[in-house]
């Protein structure tokens, strides 16, 4: 539990799985959270594209599950992760500026795609690092898939209309203090 | 141990209910971090309560899959301490927010960092009240001028939570992040695992209220102090901090957490059951 203990890398097939598996399933809950977090506050354009992602994640989880299915994997503590960033690439900052009440559908696509680009990053990173032949192949393949996640959600950014200059103008703010 | 052998994972301890916290808002991340760190000690949800007081962060117990009880304001520390005191089997949480804690509540704080009974206080710091629309608290800095109740400022010196909590005995003195909810998870899984009172400072920005806090992410930085068991080395670091030194523990003490000498008795209990009854 010592916060001194060094993070785990990934030095096995086993390892690699265990960190895609996490990435993924902390996506599928961020999403969730975040649809939450919408729906509390009638903001159902967003809503339903984290609920979208959080469906589409929750996919690949269960293609991980199968992937994984003849092997025991570690479990790693949350702490001992070696992300990155603070948290797993997928799962988008609970603090982001653009996780506002009133994000729009523009908001939300960006934020997943930002996400989607730290994953590539992560497995390319990991692919370079990789000691095994097989853990590199097996991260360039992440990288691959991700990277047409990406390309998939700059699309769908691509057709989705800017928000006004006036996104975030509310009549009745929550801040205003009477 | 493998992912498979696992009892528990950080969505056991999450209720169905939707947080009506703003969006942004550090405390998605203290939540999350409870339930990782609870799924990391694999704490049965039944064997662990989560007691606070009233304001937004106080509403964490609905949001857990725990037992949970949302007190009255300021109290939910004495609530903690009679449950721990009558049930020392129970894993004793404890969360809420700096004005229901070091205001309204600034006593009883005192008084359980004394105590020292074995329990984990969370104190969600955003420097405002938040649920009742944005004034000062007593962490917030004397020139803050976002309120109208305060236009220039509460000229008022901030209160230490961490230094005063030391000072008056708790056990276990920690700050964290809501920008890094992993490093969170570790230090309240070590807070929990301590005996006797942590008390755990938590940077956790309000983004409606105090949207400079937005900010915090940039100023934080990893505590270079480690952690001690000495007080006065503890006491001698947060008086140099500037309220920005996150992600370590700064004191584990080794003082034994308070045990009570007479137990409840269940004829006393039964009697009061009957008297409420009639």
């Amino acid at each position: 539990m010592s916060g001194k203990q060094a993070k785990r890398g990934i030095h096995s097939i086993g390892d690699l799985l265990a960190y895609a598996s996490a990435m993924e399933s902390e996506a599928v809950e961020r999403y969730e959270e975040l649809a939450g977090q919408m729906e509390v506050h009638h903001n159902h354009d967003a809503a339903q594209f984290f609920r979208r992602m959080a469906a589409i994640e929750a996919l690949h989880v269960d293609r991980l599950a199968v992937i994984s299915s003849d092997r025991s994997l570690p479990h790693i503590a949350p702490w001992y992760f070696d992300w990155d960033e603070p948290e797993s690439p997928e799962a988008i900052d609970s603090g982001s500026p653009d996780l506002h009440y009133l994000a729009t559908a523009y908001h939300a696509t960006g934020l997943a795609l930002a996400a989607e680009q730290r994953a590539v990053a992560f497995y390319t990173r990991v692919a370079a690092t990789a000691a095994e032949a097989e853990i590199k192949a097996m991260a360039e393949r992440f990288a691959d898939e991700e990277r047409e996640h990406v390309r998939l959600l700059a699309e769908r950014l691509a057709k989705t209309p800017r928000p006004d200059a006036g996104w975030q103008d509310d009549p009745d703010p929550p801040n205003a203090q009477e | 141990m493998d992912v498979a052998s696992r009892k528990y994972v950080a969505k056991d301890y999450k209720s169905a209910v939707k947080p009506i916290w703003c969006p942004g808002c550090g405390d998605y991340s203290v939540l999350s971090a409870l339930s990782k760190a609870l799924a990391e000690l694999a704490l049965p949800p039944e064997d662990v309560a989560v007691v606070s007081g009233i304001g937004c962060s106080s509403r964490i117990p609905a949001y857990t899959h725990c037992y949970g009880f949302h007190g009255v304001h300021g109290r939910a520390l004495p609530i903690a301490t009679g449950l721990k005191i009558s049930r020392p089997d129970l894993t004793v949480i404890v969360t809420g927010g700096d004005g229901d804690g070091f205001s309204i509540g600034g006593n009883h704080f005192l008084h359980a960092c004394r105590r020292n009974v074995d329990m984990t206080y969370i104190v969600m710091d955003n420097q405002v009240y938040g649920m009742t629309k944005g004034q000062a608290s007593p962490t917030t800095s004397p020139d803050w001028e976002g309120s109208k109740l305060t236009p220039e400022g509460t000229g008022i010196n901030p209160f230490q939570p961490l230094a005063i909590g030391l000072a008056a005995g708790a056990n276990f003195v920690a700050r964290a992040f809501t920008g890094d909810p992993n490093t969170l998870a570790r230090i309240i899984a070590e807070a929990v695992q301590h005996p006797g009172f942590s008390l755990l400072q938590v940077l956790s920005p309000c983004v409606t209220f105090r949207p400079e806090q937005k900010e915090w992410k940039r100023l934080v930085r990893v505590a270079e102090a480690e952690c001690t068991d000495d007080p006065a080395l503890a006491a001698r670091h947060l008086m140099s901090d500037d309220g920005f030194n996150v992600g370590k523990v700064l004191y584990k003490g080794r003082r034994p957490a308070f045990v009570a000498r007479a137990q409840p008795q269940p004829e006393a209990l039964a009697a009061i059951e009957s008297e409420f009854a009639t």
